[in-house]
């Protein structure tokens, strides 16, 4: 052997290949151009492999930032990225990312340093159980045990990420195997990838589902982050103009549908838009395309279930994902497939050419304008700034084809009402664990995917802070991202729950005025504008992007008006969305 | 009462994972009996619970890739 078992941190010997190198080589040939992370003892000689190869190691401030620009990275790309990180406190800072990819289905490959083999489970340093810490976390995780399985593992790892539903992998590679020497075979991991494949969809199924939707007298089609994925949008906007559906969406759904389609109502939930709460509650059809049902998007299952076992709701849902099928609502036709695909079967199925329920159609854009108007009332009579203003400020500043990501809290529920999206998958947010701290690190990672596109963050204070540091990469690897801080002094979400369900007890929800935002950009040699104008606000922000220059915007926002409406109370149904004031509508159809 | 059988890697680690799905189930876990195999593990359960629930079951632990193979029916003799 080569190298002494746990003890050597062994340079690199050019007579022979060691296991770090095979990976090496083997991420090129997989197409990984870059590897995020932080070095520490256990992933040094992985580090040690990169140097001087043709991938880009990107140098976080933070795990968490490096596995958050990962995933940023894969929403653009579509293709993972590999996240390096060393043994203990570097693998446990990476938790938070991979629980966030796990529910957003982001495809992405962290390998995590280990210590070496012989002193497993004796508590050395920085040893950490990073396997069976993240098991319910991740796709797949594999600790490597012997040298010949490492660029084996690597390869399921990053196969599996993207098979199917994507999803996070993790290998942990203990510090001895990486530097031994590396075998010239392969040992197989025994996996079962196949199952990832989607299967055909059933063509009776579609059939049945197809019929259903001709009948319908109010469709509706639910549009889930899936649609992004499986590249289904043409065939989403083509039934819904055959069918006259409206189309609702999820959160990570938003990003699918381009919000100038006339049929597009806006993401329904907890922070939906009032006219696509409606659009679903009201539906006797509804088309679930790559969506999981959550209780984020339905406040909560009952009416919904009660309406779909008598029959008076008909629900199709179409997921790639067996398990999706019936986990929460169990649907009237499931089918199991490409969303593509088994739209694009089921586009051919429509035989009968079904009318437009105008009358229906009318009043769902009627509570459209009904809320603009309102708001719009609402916004001018605020001597401050007003996030739902502000956000038509930035949508003119942007170009179409901006890449906009978002924190966690009150601002990005307001971008969920009121940020248009044009282009499919230019809108990242994290949906289904609500992770602060998203968004300067994704708008980082899709930046270093897409250099020629503009990237926009916007974000809250509170989250701003979690992650600021990795701003040093701005001027390090030249990404010039555009950070919009609707800085409110508050974790305002929270706050807007402390005043409605916990009768204004306010408590640990305030900031002081630390810091001063203009001298974080400072720090970070990146320039800054504090606005006092919308139209100061808009062209500081198009200056910026039509340059391709990063800024800081800090946003003051008064946080008693800052309450963002509509609002489905946790655990209320859609039609109980508590509207903002002067949009006196119910959300309740009635045929006469 | 339904019976669940699994094959797996002959490995902790995949057993963990199907342990910890396991015991999100909304179902009781009545038994379970790991027996080696080759390079296998057969991982035998007896689960009780609702049929959805088992249902929720059988799909998670299905998107394992260490799930080699997996089927569920009634109790029999070969259990
Ligand atoms: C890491 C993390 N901690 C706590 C929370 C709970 N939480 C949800 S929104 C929110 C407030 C976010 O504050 P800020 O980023 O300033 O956005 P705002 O709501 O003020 O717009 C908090 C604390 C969370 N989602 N994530
Ligand atoms: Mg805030």
């Amino acid at each position: 052997m080569l190298f002494n078992v746990g003890g050597s941190f062994g340079a690199h010997t050019r007579d022979s290949k060691r296991v770090v190198d095979k990976l090496a080589e083997t991420f090129k040939t997989y197409g990984v151009k870059h590897v995020l992370g932080i070095p520490g003892g256990s992933i040094m000689s992985l580090y040690d492999a990169l140097y001087g190869q043709d991938i880009d190691v990107v140098l976080f401030r933070h795990e968490q930032g490096a596995i958050h620009a990962a995933e940023g990275y894969a929403r653009v790309a579509g293709r993972p990225v590999v996240v390096a990180a060393t043994s203990g406190p570097g693998a446990a800072n990476l938790v938070t990312g991979l629980a966030d990819a796990y529910m957003d289905s982001t495809p992405l490959v962290a390998i995590t340093g280990q210590v070496a083999t012989n002193i497993f489970g004796r508590d050395g340093f920085q040893e950490t159980d990073i396997p069976g810490i993240v098991t319910p976390i991740t796709k797949f995780v594999y600790q490597v045990r012997r040298p010949a399985e490492a660029t084996a593992a690597f390869k399921a790892a990053y196969e599996i990420s993207v098979l199917g539903r994507p999803g996070p992998t993790l290998i942990d590679l203990p510090r001895d195997i990486q530097l031994n020497a590396a075998p010239d075979y392969e040992e197989r991991i025994q996996i079962n990838k196949e199952k990832f494949i989607p299967p055909p969809p059933d063509p009776e199924k579609l059939r049945l589902a197809a019929k259903h939707l001709v009948e319908a007298n109010r469709p509706v089609i639910l549009v889930g982050g899936g649609v992004i994925w499986s590249g289904a949008t043409p065939e989403v906007l083509e039934l819904s103009k055959t069918l006259y559906a409206p189309i609702v969406s999820t959160l990570p759904g938003k990003a699918a549908v381009p919000h100038d389609f006339p049929l597009y109502m806006g993401p329904a939930g907890m922070h939906g838009r009032a006219e696509a709460d409606a659009a679903l509650a009201n539906a006797d059809v509804i088309l679930a395309v790559g969506t999981r049902f959550s209780d984020r998007t339905w406040g909560r299952f009952k009416e919904l279930q009660d309406a779909v076992r008598s029959g008076r709701v008909k629900l199709i849902h179409v997921d790639i994902d067996q398990s999706e099928i019936g986990k929460n609502v169990k649907p009237t036709v499931g089918i199991v497939g490409d969303a593509k695909e088994a739209l694009r079967k089921l586009i051919d199925f429509l035989d009968v050419v079904p009318k437009a329920n105008q009358k229906y159609l009318g009043w769902l854009q009627e509570i459209r304008k009904r809320y603009e108007e309102a708001m719009a009332k609402i916004a001018d009579s605020t001597p401050s700034f007003h996030p739902w203003k502000a956000l038509k400020a930035l949508r003119r500043a942007a170009p179409r084809d901006t890449i906009t990501v978002t924190g966690v809290g009150s601002h990005q529920m307001w971008t969920e009402i009121a940020w248009d999206v044009y282009e499919p998958g230019t809108y990242i947010t994290s949906a289904g664990l609500g992770t602060m701290g998203f968004c300067v690190p994704a708008a980082l990672g899709a930046k270093l995917a897409a250099r020629d596109k503009p990237v926009l963050c916007i974000d809250g204070d509170g989250s701003f802070q979690m992650t600021m540091n990795n701003l040093a990469l701005v001027r390090d690897y030249d990404l010039p991202i555009v950070v919009a801080i609707f800085d409110n002094r508050a974790l305002q979400l929270v706050k807007q729950w402390q005043i409605y369900l916990y009768q204004r007890r306010i408590i640990a929800t305030e900031f002081s005025q630390r810091p001063d935002f203009l001298k974080i950009a400072e720090a970070y040699d990146i320039d800054a504008v504090k606005p006092e104008t919308y139209e100061q606000l808009e062209s500081a922000v198009a200056r910026a992007l039509r340059n391709n220059e990063p800024l800081i915007v800090d946003l003051t926002i008064n946080s008693e008006i800052d309450i963002v409406l509509p609002w489905v109370k946790p655990g209320d149904w859609l039609t109980s969305a508590v509207l903002p004031e002067g949009m006196d509508v119910k959300l309740v159809y009635e045929e006469n | 009462m339904r019976r669940i059988s699994i094959s797996t890697p002959k490995s902790l680690d995949a057993l963990g994972r199907v342990i910890a799905i396991t015991r999100r189930a909304k179902v009781q876990l009545v038994d379970m009996v790991v027996a080696s195999e080759d390079s296998m593990y057969r991982v035998h359960m007896k689960v009780e619970g609702p049929h959805d629930e088992v249902q929720w079951l059988v799909a998670k632990l299905d998107k394992l890739p260490e799930v080699l193979r997996i089927d569920e029916g009634d109790i029999d003799i070969n259990y």
